[in-house]
C-alpha cells in the first residue's frame, strides 16, 4: 500500500509506514467489523453501502471453513493479543483485559462476526451472557446487539459500549506482523 | 552398428535426457508456483503476477511484500446506494466490511473489494477521511 502523496510504502495490516519518506509513521484504526450483508443490513438499517462491479464471489460465510485458522486481533505500540475464532465459537463471550482496561470479545456464530468492546460504561463495569439467543448483560440483565455495540432494552437502552479497533485476520498473518502477540 | 551411427545414438539419448530434466524441472517450478498462488488466493487476495517494481519499492530489509504489482491509480470516488436500494446485488451470506462513524456507517462487500486494483477505497465518513483496505 503507497500514499499517492509521498510514495511512503504502508504496510495495511499494521497501518504503519514501513519505508519512504512517512516511514515509522502510524495511521489511526477505526473500528470495523467484519460480517455478512444478511447481519449488516438487520443491524445498521440506516447504513450506505459502497456500490462497486464485483470482482470475486467466494467470499462468503462458506470462507470460513477452518475456524482455527482465523482470529481477532488488537495491538498497540508492542502490546499485541488475539482470540481465535475457533475458541469463540465454543465460548462466545469472552470477559478479558487489554491494556489494563475491562474487556470483552463476543462472537455472532451465525454470521462470523467477532466484536471487542470496552465494558465499562459511565464507571460501571459490565459482564455480559447469552440468554435464549439475546446478550444481557448480568448487572442490570439490558439486552444488546453485539453488531452495534447498543443496548436495545432493559435500563440501558440507548446506551452504547465503546468499540476496540480490533480485526479479524489469518491467524498466520497475524503471527507474522506481531510475533509477540499472546493469543487467548 | 558402425561407430558413426553409435555416436549418433549417444547424442540424442543424452539430448532426450536434458530435454526430459527440463521438462520436470519446468513442472516442479509450476506446481510451487500455482501453490504460491493457491495460498495467496487462501488469504483473500487474487493472484497476481510481479510486476516491475516501482522507483520508490521497498528499501526495508525488515519488511518485504512477497509481490510489488504495478501502481494503479487511487480509488477516490465509488457510488454508494442506502440498504434499502441494494435488492438483489447483494447476497445474505456474503461477507462485507463494516465501519460506524459518529452516526454514520457503512458497508463494504469483500467481493467489490477483492483484487489489486480495489483492495484500498479512499472515502469520507462523517467527515473523516478514511481508507477500506482488505
Amino acid at each position: 500500500m503507497y500514499d499517492k502523496e509521498t510514495g511512503s510504502l504502508w504496510s495495511h495490516i499494521l497501518g504503519e509506514a514501513m519505508s519512504g519518506k512517512l516511514k515509522g509513521t502510524e495511521l489511526k484504526q477505526v473500528p470495523s467489523v467484519m460480517t455478512t450483508w444478511g447481519q449488516w443490513k438487520e443491524s445498521h438499517p440506516d447504513s450506505s453501502v459502497a456500490m462497486l462491479d464485483p470482482t470475486a464471489k467466494r467470499f462468503t460465510t462458506k470462507y470460513f471453513r477452518s475456524l482455527d485458522h482465523f482470529v481477532l486481533g488488537i495491538a498497540e505500540g508492542s502490546d499485541a493479543a488475539a482470540w481465535s475464532l475457533a475458541k469463540l465459537d465454543k465460548n462466545p463471550v469472552m470477559h478479558d483485559t487489554w491494556q489494563e482496561s475491562p474487556i470483552v470479545v463476543l462472537y455472532d456464530k451465525d454470521s462470523f462476526s467477532p466484536r471487542m468492546y470496552g465494558r465499562m460504561l459511565d464507571d460501571k463495569q459490565l459482564n455480559f451472557r447469552f440468554v435464549d439467543g439475546r446478550l444481557e448483560d448480568t448487572q442490570t440483565r439490558s439486552t444488546w446487539n453485539l453488531l452495534t455495540g447498543r443496548a436495545t432494552g432493559g435500563p440501558l437502552k440507548g446506551k452504547h459500549l465503546v468499540a476496540m479497533p480490533a480485526i479479524m485476520s489469518f491467524k498466520r498473518a497475524w503471527q507474522a506482523f506481531h510475533e509477540d502477540s499472546e493469543y487467548r | 552398428m558402425n561407430s558413426k551411427t553409435g555416436n549418433i545414438a549417444v547424442r540424442w539419448t543424452l539430448l532426450s535426457l536434458i530435454a526430459l530434466g527440463i521438462a520436470l524441472i519446468l513442472t516442479g517450478l509450476a506446481y510451487l508456483w500455482q501453490n504460491e498462488d493457491a495460498d495467496l488466493a487462501a488469504q483473500g487476495q487474487t493472484p497476481w503476477y510481479v510486476a516491475e517494481p516501482a522507483s520508490h519499492a521497498p528499501q526495508s530489509s525488515a519488511f518485504r511484500p512477497i509481490k510489488v504489482v504495478k501502481e494503479f491509480e487511487p480509488i477516490t470516488e465509488f457510488p454508494t446506494v442506502s440498504v434499502g436500494d441494494v435488492g438483489e446485488r447483494l447476497n445474505p451470506s456474503e461477507l462485507v466490511l463494516g465501519v460506524t462513524i459518529g452516526k454514520k456507517s457503512r458497508a463494504y462487500p469483500i467481493n467489490m473489494l477483492t483484487g489489486p486494483s480495489r483492495e484500498i477505497l479512499n472515502d469520507t465518513l462523517d467527515g473523516h477521511a478514511i481508507a477500506a483496505t482488505w
